[in-house]
């Protein structure tokens, strides 16, 4: 992007982006802890409110609607 | 109402991941229940406008991101956070000693603007491609690649994360980064 991207003295990764090659592993590393936070998220219960709404997919007609 | 049953499964079979793409982008479990269920009703109620043969998975995470804007551009406004100060001080800070975990990464998570977050969590997590990302964000191709790459370079600057061992032990991972460092 701009030039801000490149002079990050302050950075604490700093360091790190002068090797590139490093960097990209924390980022594939960052990556898959993402994927796995999502997985787990992706996993949990549906709590009931959601559950309620998909009963109602699963009724044959709706009721007193147009 | 009936559905198509192609239809109907797909709606049932995104309902999961609509939930985790509201959690990660929120932070917020209630508000993101809000944002699936609301998604979940608009999405029945235009159903008619979806285009069968697209993908209604990403039909539906357009709805909810759009709901969440709407939603976000509000709740700004009463708040008056316009810098995200307060949700910046709700984050958690994460350790700086020890390993990553997922608390620090849900913390460093909300301190990304939300365009990066929402285009690092469609195609990072979710695994929506650039092309589906960028419908679903209104954005162009390049726009959803360049957020992606400040976010993944901002997470990595909020977590502190100077080596990849910070993360998780990772031999292989180690030896090639050591290598690496030698070489040049």
């Amino acid at each position: 992007m701009s030039k801000t991207d490149k002079h990050q003295p302050a950075s604490r990764t700093g360091r790190l982006r002068a090797d590139p090659r490093a960097f990209s592993a924390v980022r594939d590393k960052l990556g898959e802890q993402l994927r796995a936070m999502y997985g787990k998220l992706e996993d949990e219960p549906l709590p009931d409110r959601l559950l309620n709404l998909l009963r109602q997919l699963d009724q044959p007609r709706s009721r007193g609607k147009p | 109402m009936t559905l198509p049953p192609d239809l109907r499964d797909g709606l049932l079979q995104a309902i999961p991941s609509m939930r985790a793409f509201a959690i990660s982008l929120t932070g917020n479990v209630d508000q993101a229940d809000d944002l699936v269920q609301e998604a979940m009703v608009r999405g029945l109620a235009y159903i008619d406008q979806f285009q069968p043969g697209t993908n209604i998975q990403a039909w539906l995470f357009t709805i909810l991101r759009n709901q969440f804007h709407t939603a976000y551009r509000k709740r700004r406004r009463e708040v008056e956070d316009p810098d995200g100060g307060i949700a910046a001080r709700l984050a958690v800070p994460p350790e700086q000693d020890g390993h990553l975990d997922v608390e620090d990464l849900k913390g460093a998570l909300a301190q990304l603007p939300i365009d990066q977050r929402e285009a690092l969590l469609l195609v990072g997590a979710q695994g929506f491609s650039y092309e589906e990302a960028a419908a679903i964000c209104g954005a162009r191709i390049g726009t959803i690649k360049s957020r992606i790459n400040r976010a993944r370079t901002r997470l990595a600057d909020l977590l502190g994360v100077e080596n990849p061992e910070d993360i998780g032990a990772d031999r292989v991972l180690k030896a090639t980064i050591f290598n690496e460092t030698c070489t040049r």
